[in-house]
């Protein structure tokens, strides 16, 4: 391909451009990290840019990786993941893959399914429903009701409009059943979405703390996030209360310490992305 | 055009196809026909019943004097004085007022900023440098908001960065969250910061969707990388933007009460103060359930509306509907 | 989980089942049998005839600390606990009306108070049972009358275990404080009145400090900080019996005035709004000489020797500043000698209000008084001559944590629970001289003569009252930062000001203050 030179500029920038973004962007992590390695008292004193740690101290992690409860939320959390992401991820298809067919149900099921992205019933009665259905207390609570996100089940739908409708009809001129067209033909053709989507869904589980703090009573049943936010929260703990708050160096490699397994899980994920880019240049 | 656009307008002509023998008797044909499909929507159905449907009956709350040990039945009936309660509020204006700017602003800058990103990464050749910047522009997305916001607080403070940077030409120091006038500017510049790599994601899936040999006819009919972009990888995206869009005006009302708590100040109320902070310190805070409930609802009401017109324009003009 | 499934199968068919029936509470297990007593009261550990012993309770404290297996042991309760600190947590329990049989927890701060659960059926009257059940907290009530009537609602009767603060020392624990080693630097002496105040500022102004005098106003004001020099604070109050709200006193214009043109001149911080969140960097960097802190926690951050610390870093206590020498400051920074957090209720489905009551009653005993004080002897503290000294693992945790971090693990005494604070608590957690002269001088000063008491509302005056409060404050607030910071004048601005306060209703607050106020006065 011939390159004018007007493309080479442009590339130029959009290098500069990207590497400033990236820096941009990086700051508050290397922030987060750099303060985790220092130690508390001079990062109080600390101010402006953090570039290397203050006063170089492991004190943190110590404290942070000896606690039983992290751990035991770290385990919690992955069972999570595991079984909340592929119920989530099958639901979500299905869904999709209705709406997105010339169904007699069709149009009734996507206004359905439309209507709960603004109307819901708030707090109470959502606890209300999840206790009377007996999964107070348990992963269930935090697993069903939030099971398909109606954003990502949309996010699928139009995926799977971009289907061309020649390949199904094939397939179901040569006696194709729904449950093989999806997932022979239709689920190669869209992984990349599908891929943008579990990354969603394991990225909400992650860092999802909220109704594991209403619904779970056992403390052995918390899941990480729920932890960290305890320790997180105990900073704005009553004014009337006269102890410490926990330093802030702890706070940040009790950050670090949550992020970095999910970064460890993006290269895997990236892969998906390239190689949907192959399937769609076979496509055409 | 690229083909999924047409997909989509072509099904839409296709739906109404008019045939005489009553519904249901059409519907039992239609289930017996797509057993396969019937089946696959039982259980998402069902989920959306059970869990989305079945709690909205308590929206009923609203409308009454809501007392936790009562029960939602129990409770006395307060008609619709909740919501002259808020109609009536001395503030409500400018909280209607400030919602809107805050949120229609995102929708003009913070909304393009991901697409406008994913764009000028498909145009990066090297694979690692791809890789490496996309992984580090998600990163803002799983710091914890309460540690952005302080680092928002810190960099615009009167000895923040910011300053510092502005101080070399001159620029009298001042914490910009102090001033009702910049509230709203550091807010979606915090905003976009902490998003636009995260926001990309879906753009950057739906780019690796586009069918690449559209791209080689444009290049033989002569089209630069600016008219392939144009004329081939926008098309391609326009779908996922269109949804994605149409989302976000549904959504034009609901700004989050949590990033605006954690930098808004007494001074800064006058353009800060919107309906989810105003209900958050009335509602969480004072647990007044009934109340925060009603203007949820009015919230809802408002931005089904939109949404609904929104979808209507979309659909007119052609360009894919929601539902 | 497949049970889980299958109930959510079932429910199904019952989709259009009314809401909010939810499920009563299941019958506790194994019956109990009498508790054991001796003929004195009750013995702990406590044993019952058969079965054994347990109670549900819910709370905001962590759950899985030392201090709650050792209160589980010394009273002999099985605890179960459904703990969050997630502030949702609590209304959540009520609206699914399966009550845990205790809660621990702060009520009184709760829209509608304790009153409202009372009424709601929500938390049972224990008058009855006091003298039976807690012969500990009785003798509390018989020794100090202000402490049983603050733990009395309008109707005389009681609800709650209190967490009884009765020393001076532990309820003066706040207080402005000054750089002392900068003052020596600068041949001056602790400030007493505005002028004096004005003059040290100026001094550390001068020598380049950017914000001299930094602290959030916004939380400590209202109880009585620097504006109790012009006799008002920026909330309701007493003066001579009668109900004033601080804005609306000709006070309160000087007081803003002040500080108004101490802004202006640099010797408040510019950055006065987020003071809370630059006081670590300003205050260690020289930037503040002067702010406002806690004893304990606070000036004990500040004052524990660090690595490459500035090594002459010395806090001083400061009085609460006055207009002329001499003058008794009108407020304090102290707090009520019963505090509001973490109270101890029984809620109206405990089946065994005798055990919950003898249970909460254990901290009032001289053995609770230990445990909730000191935690276990021989871990975190030691007999020394009769005194209870903290260990070192307490005060200086080998694994590195900070000294409030472990007094929450082991014991209660550095916040709260039913149970009354002992002043050999305070005396070493404030460890340093210094943190023992601001507390006594803390002490000193303390006056509650014109601090609203804790007054009670009915359920209207709740509605009412939150609901013109929330606008008072907001546009208050808004208002304060505006005069300080010059954005509005106080000559030109201020009456505009007091008529959008009475357009939201303030007066109408007044009266509603004045009435409760009535009734306390009555109980």
């Amino acid at each position: 391909m011939k390159i004018t030179t007007g493309q080479r500029i442009f590339s130029v920038f959009n290098y500069i451009f990207i590497t400033f973004l990236v820096i941009v962007t990086l700051y508050p992590f290397w922030h987060i990290v750099m303060a985790s390695f220092s130690n508390s008292y001079e990062l109080m004193a600390h101010s402006g840019l953090l570039l290397k740690p203050v006063g170089f101290s492991l004190q943190s992690y110590k404290l942070v990786l000896s606690d039983n409860a992290v751990i035991r939320g770290f385990i919690n959390t992955v069972i999570l993941l595991i079984t909340k992401n592929t119920l989530s991820i099958l639901l979500t298809l299905f869904g999709a893959y209705v709406l997105s067919r010339k169904l007699m149900i069709t149009p009734v099921m996507s206004f359905m399914v439309v209507v709960t992205m603004f109307f819901s019933g708030g707090l109470i009665p959502t606890y209300l429903n999840v206790r009377s259905l007996g999964l107070d207390n348990s992963f269930g609570a935090l697993i069903f009701p939030t099971a398909i996100s109606t954003f990502n089940l949309i996010i699928l739908r139009t995926a799977f409009y971009g289907v061309p409708d020649s390949l199904e009809e094939a397939a179901h001129l040569d006696g194709a059943g729904d449950l093989r067209i999806l997932f022979e033909i239709l689920v190669p053709l869209i992984l990349p979405s599908i891929m943008v989507v579990a990354l969603y869904y394991i990225v909400g589980v992650w860092n999802s703390w909220f109704e594991a703090s209403i619904y779970l009573r056992d403390r052995k049943l918390f899941p990480l996030q729920l932890i960290l936010r305890e320790v997180l929260v105990e900073k704005q703990i009553n004014m009337d209360s006269d102890s410490e708050t926990t330093a802030e160096s702890i706070q940040y490699a009790i950050m670090t310490v949550s992020t970095v397994p999910v970064l460890i899980f993006y290269p895997f994920m990236q892969k998906y992305f390239v190689k949907g880019a192959t399937v769609g240049a076979v496509k055409g | 055009m690229a083909t999924d656009v047409k997909n989509i307008t072509k099904r839409e002509k296709r739906k109404a196809s008019p045939d005489k023998k009553p519904w249901i008797v059409r519907f039992g044909r239609d289930i017996k026909m797509h057993k396969g499909a019937y089946m696959l929507a039982l259980p998402v159905i069902l989920f959306y019943i059970l869990f989305c449907y079945k709690p909205m009956g308590g929206l009923i709350i609203a409308f009454k004097n809501y007392a936790p040990i009562k029960g939602i039945w129990g409770s006395s009936w307060a008609g619709f004085s909740h919501f002259e309660d808020f109609l009536t509020n001395p503030y409500f204006w400018r909280l209607m007022k400030n919602t809107l700017t805050i949120s229609i602003s995102s929708l003009i800058f913070s909304f393009p900023a991901p697409i406008i990103l994913a764009l000028l990464l498909n145009e990066v050749r090297n694979k690692l440098f791809l890789r490496g910047s996309q992984m580090i522009m998600y990163l803002p997305h799983f710091i914890s908001l309460v540690v952005i916001c302080g680092m928002v607080i810190q960099f615009t403070g009167s000895d923040g960065i910011i300053n510092d940077f502005l101080a070399i030409f001159g620029v009298e120091r001042k914490s910009f969250l102090n001033y009702p006038e910049y509230f709203v500017p550091v807010y979606i510049i915090s905003d976009i910061w902490a998003g636009i790599g995260w926001g990309s994601i879906i753009y950057m899936a739906a780019l690796t969707g586009i069918d690449s040999s559209l791209y080689e006819a444009a290049v033989i009919d002569g089209a630069g990388r600016w008219k392939q972009t144009i004329y081939v990888t926008l098309p391609g995206i326009l779908p996922t933007i269109i949804v994605m869009f149409l989302m976000r005006v549904g959504q034009l009302l609901s700004v989050g009460y949590e990033k605006i708590i954690l930098l808004y100040n007494p001074l800064t109320y006058e353009t800060a103060d919107i309906i989810s902070t105003y209900v958050y310190r009335k509602g969480l805070l004072e647990q007044s359930y009934s109340f925060s409930s009603a203007v949820g609802l009015f919230n809802s009401i408002i931005s089904f509306i939109l949404l609904t017109f929104a979808n209507g324009m979309s659909k007119r003009l052609g360009e894919g509907s929601l539902w | 989980m497949n049970k889980k499934l299958m109930a959510a199968v079932a429910f199904i068919a019952a989709t259009g089942m009314v809401l909010g029936g939810c499920g009563k509470k299941e019958e506790s297990s194994a019956p109990q049998g009498e508790i054991i007593l001796a003929e004195d009261g009750t013995i702990y550990p406590m044993s019952a005839s058969e079965g054994e012993l347990s109670l549900s309770v819910f709370t905001p404290i962590d759950s899985e600390t030392e201090k709650i297996k050792y209160w589980s042991e010394a009273t002999g309760v099985k605890l179960e606990f459904a703990s969050s600190k997630a502030s949702e947590a609590l209304s959540l329990m009520l609206a699914s009306n399966d009550l845990s049989d205790v809660i621990i927890a702060d009520l009184a701060t709760q829209p509608g108070g304790v009153q409202k659960y009372a009424d709601d059926g929500v938390i049972v009257d224990i008058t009855e049972h006091i003298d039976e059940y807690a012969p500990n907290l009785k003798a509390w009530f018989d020794k100090d009358e202000t402490i049983r009537k603050m733990a009395t609602t309008d109707d005389g009767k009681h609800y709650f275990f209190p967490c009884i603060r009765a020393e001076a020392v532990l309820r003066s624990y706040r207080g402005f404080v000054a750089r002392k080693d900068l003052l020596d630097k600068y041949g001056l002496t602790e400030p007493e009145t505005i002028e004096e105040w004005e003059n040290v500022l100026k001094t550390f102004k001068d020598n380049g400090m950017s914000a001299p005098l930094s602290y959030d106003m916004t939380a400590f004001e209202p109880a009585g900080g620097f504006m109790s020099a012009y006799g008002v604070i920026p909330n309701f109050y007493l003066e001579n019996g009668e109900v004033k709200y601080g804005y609306l006193e000709d006070g309160m214009k000087e007081a803003l005035k002040t500080l108004s043109r101490w802004y202006s001149e640099g010797l408040l911080d510019k950055d006065i709004i987020n003071a809370s969140s630059n006081q670590d960097l300003n205050l260690t960097n020289n930037k503040t000489g002067m702010t406002f802190l806690t004893s304990g926690g606070g000036m004990g951050k500040y004052l524990r020797p660090h690595n490459g610390g500035d090594e002459s870093f010395d806090l001083v206590g400061l009085k609460l500043p006055v207009l002329n020498k001499g003058d008794k400051p009108k407020f304090s920074s102290s707090t009520f000698p019963i505090t509001t957090a973490n109270n101890g209720f029984i809620t109206s489905q405990c089946e065994n209000i005798e055990l919950a009551m003898r249970f909460l009653d254990f901290g009032y005993s001289e053995e609770g008084n230990m445990l909730m004080n000191f935690g276990k002897e021989g871990v975190s503290y030691e007999m020394v001559d009769g005194y209870p000294k903290y260990t070192e693992l307490i005060m200086n945790n080998p694994d590195g944590k900070s000294v409030g971090d472990t007094m929450t693990e082991y014991f209660f005494s550095n916040w709260a629970g039913p149970f009354a604070q002992d002043v050999r608590y305070i005396e070493q957690y404030n460890q340093f001289p210094r943190q023992q002269e601001a507390l006594k001088l803390w002490g000193e000063m303390m006056t509650m003569e014109s601090t609203m008491p804790q007054v009670t509302f009915t359920t209207e005056e709740t509605a009412k009252i939150s609901s013109i409060m929330n606008n008072i404050n907001t546009c208050a607030n808004e208002n304060m930062f505006k005069f300080i910071m010059g954005i509005k004048s106080v000559d030109a601005d201020y009456e505009a000001f007091v008529a959008e306060l009475k357009a939201f209703g303030i007066d109408e607050a007044i009266e509603i203050y004045k009435a409760a106020l009535t009734r306390y006065n009555n109980r």
